[in-house]
């Protein structure tokens, strides 16, 4: 209590109250709202999923699982090979910074290459391409 | 852990419009000041609010008369849709935002928002996705025209073929307005959090305050909902997936839980901060302390918690199943608790008090009666039985503009009269203010009491042409809509001519008791500036003898000097 009402008199200088670092709650807040579209994502996805009486849906005879597998994991790991080239920024050591920050965006690359070759694969993204030339052709 | 070391009281002061705090430009800037952009956002939203009242109008005039005369069918199916989405949000949506913006700082002694850049985003969506919204208007085919939830398969039917659509710059147009609300939910909820006025804990903030929180967190909770679902619902129509098409494997019901788990809470999102305003004013008019503080300011977070369980009593007859339609007749009647013990407040905050029927007051009794009225169709209407019978017919329809007309609206209303002098430093003509609320209760009332009667003997919503049976409900509705119309000439004229010539308000004309009120009217830059109160006690101590802050007579006088 002693030290409470200490901090609060030491605080209390008009005009020399810091509020500092919202940045951090605001984006954890913001987070917080944003996880909740994948959620629904996710639960769009399972309802679907239960409801059909067959699943997959005509025409498509199962998703490759490997592929996605080794993305997700150079995806994931990638966030926290930025948090060490991070690290290196903070300790002002710009080699190490680079190289790191290389690697994260050749794991991004692959990344991206890995969608592609995905995305190619599935014959019912057909209709979304034709429909965007469509788009491309009337602008 | 913090990243940044970002202090928005440095950063602003440097960067507020250039020339001047008082240019009058500067409501028409990228101006990052709080106070600039509740302004900008309550008159922009008063503009929407006659746009969405004339299609309104056109809608009652289209149903005056039994026969579709005035417009063509599909045509009245686009007045409606239109009416109901700039109405919820480009009216509603942006005048809250913008008294939150005006009250939440000075509240709580703050000098700004804590991210006042995104602020000032936050509202510059606002025009942005109005003129898209409008926009569709002019499109081959006309606005979007599947009412404001816009269920497939009829929002996805597209029958033009064309890519750009009113149903697809609708939906754009609904997701941007979601990232507006966004960015102004996690700017009001971390200024709230982090940025109160030393001594003022959370049991001694103003209700006003408990309700934006607790609506806010609400926003940032439901409404990304409606965004994934809205994302899906665009995908369907324009790049042709099956989200929620029946015959590639789809589930249209889907749609309705993602749009029902948002929009049901949307409209506590609206009606919190409007029962913070009745909190706010009928202790202030009847001079009394509020009853039972801690119990209204938590009863908020009662609402919050359970308006996310229960949404499905929209889809009572959608093929909801037997055990869904119990378990959210349950949750949607146990809402009615928390709501009760803040009507109970109201009421026994106004017994024996000292009421003085100002133009504030009196719209916020009327908002409290009508929402009495409103909330008892709403546990009607959240028995199973009777909404199998009234639902989808004009029942509905009185019912929910009972709730955001004349509650919400009338609860808005008695904010801007209130808070009027405080921002603009001019006071309004009272005579004209009493004209105003004595058009809009009786327009209000004539416009949607008879359409009960017209719900419970059938009469379906959303027809352009009727049985000729209902035709006297529909007359008395449409005389009352036309005088909600003309309701609003001495609103606007109150309004302009008295922030033009207006007498000079003092900084506490209603002798109300709040931070915002120690502060001269209008307030400076950056409210309190150096000298921010420490807060002591809880507010609403009308006639307590019980000092609201430390050394108020210094800021009483330092308020009256600024004049």
């Amino acid at each position: 209590m002693l030290t409470e009402n200490q901090n609060l008199s030491l605080n209390h200088k008009p005009g020399h109250i810091k509020h500092d670092g919202h940045n951090m709650t605001g984006f954890i807040i913001f987070l917080c709202s944003e996880s909740i579209i994948f959620f629904a994502f996710f639960v769009g996805y399972s309802v679907l999923k239960i409801s059909a009486p067959v699943w997959y849906p005509t025409g498509i005879n199962g998703i490759d699982i490997k592929m996605p597998l080794i993305n997700t994991v150079i995806l994931v790991s990638s966030s926290f090979v930025i948090y060490f080239a991070e690290k290196y920024l903070h300790k002002k050591n710009l080699w190490g910074f680079r190289i790191i920050w290389f690697i994260t965006m050749m794991m991004g690359s692959y990344f991206v290459y890995g969608q592609y070759v995905e995305w190619s694969e599935l014959t019912f993204s057909l209709q979304v391409f034709f429909q965007v030339a469509q788009v491309l052709v009337m602008v | 852990m913090t990243i940044f070391n970002y202090d928005p009281r440095l950063v602003k002061t440097k960067n507020s419009y250039p020339k001047g705090p008082n240019d009058w430009k500067r409501f028409f800037s990228f101006n990052t000041d709080a106070k600039v952009i509740g302004i900008q956002y309550i008159v922009t939203a008063l503009f929407f609010l006659l746009i969405g009242g004339l299609l309104g109008m056109l809608i009652r005039g289209e149903l005056i008369t039994p026969p579709s005369d005035l417009f063509d069918p599909t045509v009245y199916n686009g007045l409606y849709t239109m009416h109901g989405t700039i109405m919820l949000f480009l009216f509603l949506f942006p005048i809250l935002s913008g008294l939150t913006n005006l009250l939440v700082p000075p509240m709580i002694g703050a000098p700004d928002m804590a991210f006042p850049k995104l602020n000032a985003l936050a509202f510059w969506l606002v025009p942005i996705f109005s003129i898209i919204l409008l926009l569709s208007f002019f499109v081959p085919g006309g606005p979007a025209s599947s009412g404001w939830w816009s269920y497939p398969p009829i929002s996805i039917q597209n029958p033009l073929g064309k890519i750009i659509n009113g149903e697809m710059l609708w939906i754009i147009a609904i997701s941007l307005s979601g990232i507006s609300s966004i960015i102004g939910a996690v700017n009001f909820v971390t200024t709230i959090i982090r940025m109160r006025a030393p001594g003022m804990g959370f049991f001694k903030m103003p209700i006003f305050i408990w309700t934006v929180l607790a609506a806010q967190l609400l926003q940032l909770l439901g409404l990304p909902a409606l965004t994934g679902g809205a994302i899906m619902l665009f995908f369907d129509l324009t790049f042709g997936t099956s989200f929620f098409r029946v015959e590639g494997g789809g589930d249209p019901v889907l749609f309705q839980h993602f749009f029902w788990f948002y929009s049901h809470p949307a409209v506590y999102v609206m009606v919190l901060p409007v029962f913070g305003i009745f909190s706010e004013l009928f202790p202030v008019y009847s001079r009394k302390p509020l009853f039972g503080y801690k119990f209204v300011a938590v009863a908020s977070f009662g609402i919050t918690i359970l308006s996310l369980v229960v949404w499905v009593h929209h889809m009572f007859y959608t093929g909801t199943p037997m055990w869904m339609r119990n378990l959210f007749m349950f949750t949607t009647m146990l809402i009615a608790v928390p709501t009760g013990v803040k009507v109970f407040a109201w009421i026994a905050t106004l017994w024996g008090g000292n009421i003085r029927l100002s133009t504030p007051m009196l719209f916020c009794l009327g908002g409290l009666f009508n929402f009495i009225f409103g909330g008892i169709t709403g546990v009607m209407l959240a028995t199973v039985p009777v909404d199998i019978h009234v639902g989808n017919t004009y029942f509905v329809v009185a019912h929910f503009h009972y709730i955001i007309f004349n509650t919400i609206a009338f609860g808005i209303f008695a904010a801007i009269y209130h808070w009027f002098p405080k921002f603009t430093g001019k006071m309004f003509y009272e005579g004209l203010g009493k004209v105003h609320f004595a058009l809009t209760f009786i327009g209000a009332t004539l416009n949607w009491l008879p359409l009960h009667w017209a719900g419970l003997l059938g009469m379906p919503r959303r027809v352009a042409s009727y049985d000729p049976e209902f035709a006297i409900w529909n007359v008395l509705a449409s005389i009352g809509a036309f005088i909600l119309g003309v309701a609003s000439i001495p609103f606007i004229l109150n309004m302009v001519s008295s922030w033009v010539r207006g007498k000079s308000a003092p900084p506490n004309p209603w002798k109300a008791i709040g931070l915002e009120w120690l502060l001269p009217s209008p307030p400076p830059h950056e409210n309190f500036e150096e000298d921010i109160p420490t807060v002591l006690n809880e507010p609403y101590c009308y006639g307590l003898d019980k000092p609201f802050v430390e050394d108020e007579q210094f800021y009483i006088e330092k308020s009256l000097k600024k004049i």
